[in-house]
């Protein structure tokens, strides 16, 4: 069983719910709403992922890794909307593309975490793709997981922080 | 051969050394543009570290080598990648081999904090570095087991003060 102070994780979660909103709205001018996830009570540290998933670590007073999580479709019209391209199908663009969107997600976290006393620093965003593909974190005390619906498609996509505070 | 290359590929022989008293054969180093990129059904091992190095080093294993490699280590073969201990023993090598490059670079001044070790399982797994400056891939042969091990690291060094 996962044991983190109530106000880490709720305050992680404030933050993954509200960030991934201002980067979906400045880069791509949509408007994401999240959703409620059942709390899982196991508390497992493995996660599902989907198609294709930004990733980035974070090291100091919080050691973590972070995804942002989407079907390749998804991913697809996000590097269509950014790049003004709708017959956009490069693979190698569309994990540029989620690979930024992912830096930025990562990049307003790690901005509140150090304004309210949580010094972190950031490794360098990565794009893994696959099918049925899963993660499952070593010696994670948290995590937090939102998931998103894009409210002109429907569609959804995750984000996601584990690990432990220092 | 980038130094970031010569430490990861020291670690990954010495942890095998250590750990699992595995000389490994290091083959194939690639750096730069246009890595090898074989999609892999397996098993991936990946730690982030960051700081004045920051970047994530990534050990791909086939499903028949991570159990392999976990049966070594722990006396007792996993029924399948499923099993717990093939994330325990997956994790603890990356974090292992991580943290050894890490400490190389380090005593040169690239000091940086590991992140969280994660496993990755899938089929057609394929990881894009997204164009980082330092990109490098190695290819070891695991003897007694006869397999191939990919290791890829992508980093960036901040030369700043």
């Amino acid at each position: 069983m996962l044991r983190v102070p109530h106000m880490h994780t709720d305050v992680i979660k404030s933050y993954l719910s509200t960030v991934p909103r201002d980067v979906f709205s400045t880069m791509l001018g949509w408007e994401v709403e999240p959703k409620e996830v059942p709390v899982d009570p196991a508390c497992n540290s493995r996660l599902e992922l989907r198609g294709i998933n930004g990733s980035i670590g974070f090291g100091g007073k919080m050691t973590a890794t972070l995804f942002v999580s989407a079907d390749e479709s998804l991913a697809r019209r996000m590097a269509q909307q950014v790049l003004g391209d709708p017959a956009l199908e490069s693979m190698h663009e569309i994990c540029d593309v989620f690979g930024e969107i992912t830096n930025m997600v990562a990049g307003g976290c790690k901005s509140r975490l150090c304004d309210n006393g949580m010094p972190v620093v950031m490794s360098i965003p990565n794009v893994i793709r696959g099918r049925a593909l899963s993660a499952t974190g070593r010696d994670v005390r948290f995590l937090v997981r939102v998931d998103f619906v894009v409210s002109a498609s429907r569609e959804e996509f995750s984000v996601v922080l584990f690990g432990k505070f220092e | 051969m980038h130094f970031i290359s010569n430490f990861t590929r020291l670690a990954v022989v010495e942890v095998y050394n250590t750990m699992l008293s595995l000389q490994l054969d290091p083959r194939d180093l690639h750096e730069g543009n246009g890595l090898p990129q074989d999609p892999v059904n397996g098993v991936v091992g990946s730690v982030g570290f960051a700081g004045k190095i920051s970047g994530t080093l990534y050990m791909k294993y086939s499903n028949s080598l991570a159990c392999a490699v976990t049966e070594r280590l722990i006396g007792v073969k996993p029924s399948s990648t499923e099993d717990a201990e093939v994330n325990d023993v997956i994790g603890e090598i990356t974090n292992m081999v991580s943290g050894t490059m890490k400490g190389q670079a380090s005593k040169m001044g690239y000091h940086g904090w590991l992140s969280t070790p994660v496993i990755l399982k899938g089929e057609d797994i394929y990881v894009d570095g997204k164009g980082a400056p330092i990109s490098s891939f190695s290819r070891f042969h695991v003897p007694i087991i006869n397999d191939a091990l990919d290791v890829w690291v992508f980093a960036k060094l901040d030369e700043g003060q």
